[in-house]
């Protein structure tokens, strides 16, 4: 299941900068709609009746030739129906623009929804670990006569694959994109278990699968001796923890 | 030649010395030195401060290679890089006098801050190991390595390496801000040695690294994890958020600078575990993100850190059970 962080982290940006554009639109919209006085100069306008309201005197004495005005004419009735015409387009503008904003919105959530950050599903979690030590220490005979079987680098590899499917018979996922060394370590690290003793198997089990050259008996005899010490370490680290309680 | 415990115990060297001068990033200097390792060249990207510049310095002193810096900035020309030809009035002649490109190891601080006509001029060095002027061709010395450093975070005034060029880049790394007791431990250092200069022993030199080069090609490579490097290349140009994936030269590299690696490691194969440790820095660089998802999280990182969860890797075929695996 993704995780609620990954998919907000996903979703965060897209709807804000949409929703920062359907604001802005607004302002924008808004600013335009707010009625404005005509500024006219009175020489190029002659025989219009001036109201009184005088722009307010400059600095050093300077007044400037500006006033403001109200036009009663039939010219100045056009001009209210331009900018009716001019509010209208505007208010449809608005629409259009919401319209795309709206759909860029969908768009991002739809495209957050599909490109959701998808998190890994192959980490070890949820096990039962008394069903993990039980599996380890009653298989681990089976294993040492894996590991005696053929050249050593053949029971080296034996011996691992019958760990890795033991794991894998008491529920450990073995996820395809996980090395068999990720997977298994991953596991084994749960108990306490020496560090040294799993570098030990997974050094020796890599050199035999993935090496050319051939492994001796000294390494069979201690992949041997890591493989008893790793049944002991997970014994005892499942009884220092006591058996589950019942009821 | 030497041979290939030799060549770990070598390489380790390097890196403990280099860990004398750059604190708490053994993990980034590692696969700086598996580029190295590996014939190529390295691109540190990261936010200042962050020793890149040091390590680049560093390195050149423990691999006892010529060092020269070249501070990419927007007026650099070409010919500040390569050499040029200048008349010599007392003989009458036009010699070319060389650049600092020849050299070892060529720190290019903030490539990313120069036009795209110099940063050009480095192709040929980087790739033929050579550089032409007017006509005249001269070999680059051996080995010859560009440790290049860009800054992530400002983009003004700054040119982005083009997809061609970053290519020719091996690996691309990212050092990142140290932890808290790594941070005290710089500080630490600092007061200790009561100086700012920081010098690293010189532990291998040109023609050693010449050596341990040579020796990355007895490192075995099975076909499972040859072929586990290809399919890594070809899913990132198959995943759906990438307008451009990496190209063979992306594969090929994958599998070079793991065998590196696995040197590095002290071992003579390489393991998919190699190959998953050097991906994110030889694969990210090489991958385009497609550019509708500019707004989202997506980027070169979290497609290659998905690939790595999805690609299938190589593993030994299990039974299907404890009883049957034997």
């Amino acid at each position: 299941m993704p995780s609620t962080t990954a998919v907000t982290s996903t979703l965060g940006r897209q709807p804000a900068i949409a929703a920062i554009g359907v604001l802005s639109l607004l302002a924008v919209v808004w600013a335009a709609a707010v009625p404005r006085p005509e500024y006219v100069i009175p020489s190029l306008r002659p025989g219009l009746e001036v109201d009184q309201e005088v722009a307010p005197e400059g600095f050093g004495g300077f007044t400037p030739d500006v006033v403001v005005e109200r036009d009663p004419t039939p010219g100045a009735q056009t001009s209210d129906v331009v900018a009716g015409v001019l509010g209208w387009g505007a208010f449809a503008l608005f629409g259009l623009f919401a319209a795309v904003c709206l759909w860029c919105l969908a768009r991002a959530v739809l495209a957050a929804r599909r490109d959701r950050f998808v998190p890994p599903t192959d980490a070890v979690t949820d096990l039962d670990l008394d069903a993990l030590a039980v599996a380890v220490t009653t298989g681990s005979s089976a294993r040492i006569d894996a590991l005696s079987a053929g050249t050593p680098a053949e029971g080296v590899v034996a011996a691992w694959v019958h760990l890795e499917a033991t794991l894998r018979d008491a529920g450990v996922a073995l996820s395809p994109s996980r090395t068999a060394t990720e997977v298994t370590l991953d596991a084994l690290r749960r108990f306490e278990v020496d560090p040294g003793t799993l570098v030990t198997l997974a050094d020796l089990y890599r050199e035999a699968r993935w090496s050319r050259h051939p492994l001796t008996e000294e390494d069979r005899a201690r992949a041997e001796e890591a493989y008893r010490a790793l049944e002991a370490d997970v014994r005892g680290s499942r009884q220092q923890v006591g058996p589950p309680s019942r009821g | 030649m030497s041979d290939i415990p030799t060549a770990h115990r070598r390489v380790t060297a390097v890196l403990d010395e280099v860990d004398t001068v750059i604190v708490g990033k053994r993990g980034a200097t590692e696969v700086v030195l598996a580029g190295i390792l590996a014939g190529g060249h390295v691109l540190m990207e990261d936010y200042p401060g962050l020793g890149k510049t040091l390590a680049a310095r560093t390195f050149a002193q423990a691999l006892g290679l010529d060092f020269t810096r070249a501070q990419f900035t927007p007026d650099l020309l070409p010919s500040d890089l390569t050499g040029s030809f200048v008349y010599d009035q007392g003989r009458g002649v036009f010699e070319f006098r060389r650049g600092p490109v020849f050299t070892g190891l060529l720190l290019a601080d903030e490539i990313n801050r120069t036009p795209p006509k110099t940063q050009a001029a480095l192709l040929e060095a980087m790739q033929e190991h050579q550089v032409t002027v007017e006509g005249q061709t001269f070999p680059l010395p051996q080995p010859f390595h560009v440790l290049a450093t860009a800054n992530p975070v400002e983009y003004e005034g700054t040119y982005p390496l083009p997809e061609a060029q970053l290519d020719r880049f091996l690996v691309r790394v990212a050092f990142g801000y140290p932890g808290a007791d790594d941070e005290w431990e710089v500080l630490g250092r600092r007061m200790a040695r009561r100086r700012e200069e920081q010098q690293a022993r010189q532990v291998v030199d040109a023609a050693e690294l010449l050596e341990l080069q040579a020796t990355m090609e007895d490192v075995t490579v099975s076909p499972e994890v040859g072929r586990y490097c290809v399919g890594l290349a070809r899913a990132t140009r198959e995943h759906e958020h990438t307008l451009m994936g990496a190209s063979p030269r992306g594969s090929l590299a994958l599998l070079l600078v793991g065998r590196a690696y696995a040197v590095v490691r002290g071992r003579d194969y390489v393991t998919p575990d190699d190959i998953k440790a050097v991906a994110p820095a030889v694969l990210e660089h090489r991958v385009v993100i497609r550019p509708e998802l500019w707004m989202s999280e997506v980027s070169s990182r979290t497609v290659v850190a998905e690939l790595l969860r999805t690609v299938r890797t190589p593993r030994t075929a299990l039974a299907s059970g404890p009883s049957a695996a034997r």
